[in-house]
């Protein structure tokens, strides 16, 4: 900051000052309501004395309410937009990553079907048949409700795979029996090298096969189900291909590397899921209409109502931070009470509103009792819980209710 | 009709009536009559508006009133008991919230609220009759700020009352020492100086010196001053950027138009009044061969120095 001569702030201070203002004009000075010539005066006066300044810097609201009601806070504020990043990131690397995947296993086909080509020269079963059922199964499968039981479901998966792939070993020989018996039917040149292939095939299929049994029965999330399809797709081909491969460990690294593929596809999207439920959090605390769904401690944490100088009730859902005036009916609000998103408004002549949805829609509401309604002005009220309230009038009267406004009492 | 201050021919006169009769029809009136309420605004008329102001100013001032407020504030002014029951549902909580902001401390905020209440009430009285201090609001701004207003007035009186208190007890306290009152400097600063700065000053707008002064007399911070003229911190802190850079620059050129050299103007403005009143007073120490001479920490000088100053030494 320039440097202001001393000589100057001494001059600035040694100023006569005249008579000071009364409160009423400090007042309207402080809430913007005077005209060009009586602001001036009073900047004047002011800048010669420093009393005056400071009553009007005490007299100034707590919390500074605009006579202009503020704009509505910008939806590309930089903390939606870093989330926003972070989602698509996500997203990217989740899509990356099941592009990756399907274009392996899509390259496996294509070379198993041309394989089978060269081996029996029809055209191999093509991979729209595993794309649809991928597609048909992705459509059924339940979102997970649970990501934590994702987690555990993936493990136990793995697990089951493992166990499943050891435990049906030891049935090679069975399965390759029926192999043989392929082979028997088949001309020899062609049957001795498909015997490889079809016994680990055939083996794969069948095991992929007990494996979406286990899925269905631990209730697998969605993100899992893809690989039913792929796996009965893969079967289907299984019996008709004679890849060259005959050892059980090749097998068996291939299914293991297809299970680490798999588990990494489900924790991408897990994340995904994650990141979306946060984004979904945070737009329900500043969506009106999603504060019903939010637990009650959730929804006060950030709501609150006030009335400004010239009677325009104003919420904030953001502590204070901005505010937004809210139209009942186009009437000045002489009182409210407001229970978090629950907000009762009176005004003059009986006018009373009440609303459950943070302002969002409003009702009337006319006390009768007796035959005799409330036409005074309302001068204060107090709702304590949602059914529960008191309604004080200009001609000293009391209505209650205890049932949110349906029927009330008058005292 | 003639309202003091407010010159009007009968035709204009019979529509400001009528429309101080929407006024008065128009919202709560508190048990005040239709002759009550006018003669209210004509009261407020005449404290507020020009001498020769049009009918178009009256009806500016009029519609620019709190009406609501000012019907509520006179009313319990005037007594009425309904209009004092709605006063305190909704002000007399909001007076204590009030205190608490301006006295930043409970008992001082509970004893700012209560005093500011009984003379509301109205428990003084003169000849006879209840003296409210309700019955000075206009309704130039709402009642709440106005209520703000006078509580951030009696605060501050009654800080300055204090701050004098303390000083006499001060004062009269035996052994104590305490601090001399500051005087204005002994020395001027060349007069040249003063008249430039105080014409430089005076031509401020009344806005830049609320400013000026806000900021380097009160020590407001740059928000606070922004709250107040309801506008943006960062247009305050370019505003007092420019007025330093520009009051500086033009008591320079005013100082080089009066005969001095840009550097003695420069050296003018940089010297601080009252590091020259300090230099003065040292100077006047050295010089002086008074029996008032004393040592450092008030023991008596040594017997060198006491003997060249003419002082007997203390043994």
């Amino acid at each position: 900051m320039e440097k202001f001569p001393k000589i100057a702030q001494q001059r600035l201070e040694a100023v006569a000052v005249g008579a000071h203002p009364d409160p009423d004009l400090l007042t309207a000075f402080a809430e913007k309501l005077l005209s060009e010539r009586e602001r001036a005066q009073i900047l004047q006066h002011l800048g010669q004395c420093s009393d005056c300044r400071e009553v009007v810097s005490l007299a100034l609201p707590e919390i500074f309410i605009p006579s202009i009601p503020p704009a509505k806070p910008s939806r590309l504020s930089w903390t939606v937009l870093r989330w926003g990043a972070a989602a698509a990131c996500v997203v990217v690397v989740t899509a990356a990553v099941t592009l990756h995947y399907e274009r392996r296993e899509n390259s496996e086909i294509s070379v198993a079907d041309k394989a089978l080509e060269t081996q029996t020269g029809s055209p191999a079963a093509s991979t729209s048949t595993a794309t649809q059922a991928r597609e048909e199964m992705a459509k059924a499968a339940p979102r997970p409700a649970n990501k934590e039981r994702d987690f555990n479901a993936s493990d136990k998966l793995a697990k089951q795979r493992d166990d499943q792939f050891k435990s049906q070993a030891p049935n090679q020989p069975a399965i390759g029996g029926f192999a043989a018996s392929r082979r028997q039917s088949d001309s020899p040149s062609t049957a001795g090298a498909a015997a490889g292939l079809s016994d680990n095939r055939v083996a794969k299929a069948d095991r992929l096969e007990s494996l979406d049994e286990a899925e269905s029965s631990v209730a697998a999330p969605a993100s899992v189900a893809p690989m039913a399809p792929q796996s009965k797709a893969a079967g289907a081909l299984a019996r008709n291909v004679s890849p060259n491969e005959s050892s059980y460990d090749s097998a068996k690294n291939e299914t293991l590397n297809s299970n680490a593929r798999s588990i990494q596809a489900e924790t991408a999207q897990v994340g995904e899921s994650r990141v979306k439920d946060k984004a979904d959090k945070k737009s329900q605390k500043t969506n009106p209409e999603a504060l019903q769904q939010l637990p009650k401690a959730a929804r006060s944490v950030h709501l609150i109502w006030t009335l400004s100088a010239d009677e325009t009730l104003q919420r904030s859902f953001d502590s204070g931070k901005t505010w937004q005036a809210v139209l009942v009916a186009g009437g000045r609000v002489r009182a409210f009470s407001a229970n978090d998103s629950d907000i009762w408004v009176g005004g003059a002549a009986g006018a009373l509103f009440h609303s459950s949805d943070a302002g969002e829609h409003w009702t009337q509401v006319s006390p009768t009792t007796n035959g005799r309604a409330l036409t005074a002005d309302i001068t204060h009220i107090e709702f304590t819980d949602a059914q529960h309230g008191s309604i004080i009038t200009s001609s000293r009267e009391t209505w209650s209710t205890s049932d949110s406004g349906v029927t009330w009492q008058r005292q | 009709m003639t309202t003091d201050g407010v010159q009007l021919d009968n035709g204009v006169s019979s529509e400001l009536e009528s429309f101080i009769t929407g006024l008065y029809k128009k919202g709560p009136t508190f048990g005040l009559t239709r002759e009550g309420f006018g003669a209210i605004l004509t009261e407020i008329g005449a404290k507020y508006l020009p001498t020769g102001a049009s009918f178009h100013d009256a009806i500016d001032l009029y519609s620019s009133l709190r009406i609501e407020d000012l019907a509520l504030a006179r009313a319990c002014a005037a007594g009425h008991e309904p209009a004092w029951e709605i006063f305190m549902a909704r002000y007399r909580e909001k007076l204590y919230d009030i205190g608490a902001y301006i006295a930043k401390e409970a008992s001082a905020a509970r004893e700012l609220a209560d005093s500011l209440y009984a003379e509301l009430y109205g428990t003084k009285t003169r000849e006879g009759e209840r003296v409210s201090k309700l019955a000075s609001y206009t309704g130039r701004g709402s009642l709440e700020g106005w209520l703000r207003t006078v509580m951030a007035q009696e605060f501050v009186n009654r800080y300055r009352r204090q701050r004098r208190l303390v000083s006499l007890e001060e004062e009269t306290e035996v052994g104590k020492e305490f601090a001399a009152k500051e005087t204005e400097p002994m020395i001027a600063v060349d007069a040249r100086v003063e008249a430039a700065t105080d014409e430089i000053l005076f031509e401020l707008r009344p806005e830049d010196r609320f400013v000026l002064a806000s900021y380097y007399l009160d020590g407001r911070t740059l928000a606070e001053i922004a709250r107040t003229l309801a506008v943006h911190e960062s247009t305050i802190s370019r505003r007092v950027d420019k007025l330093a850079k520009s009051v500086r620059k033009q008591i320079l050129s005013a100082l080089v138009r009066k005969g001095m050299s840009r550097r003695q103007a420069e050296d003018a403005l940089d010297v601080d009044v009252r590091d020259l009143h300090l230099n003065l007073q040292d100077w006047r120490m050295q010089e002086s061969s008074s029996k008032t001479f004393h040592g450092k920490e008030g023991n008596p000088a040594s017997p060198s120095e006491a003997q060249a100053s003419g002082v007997e030494p203390d043994h």
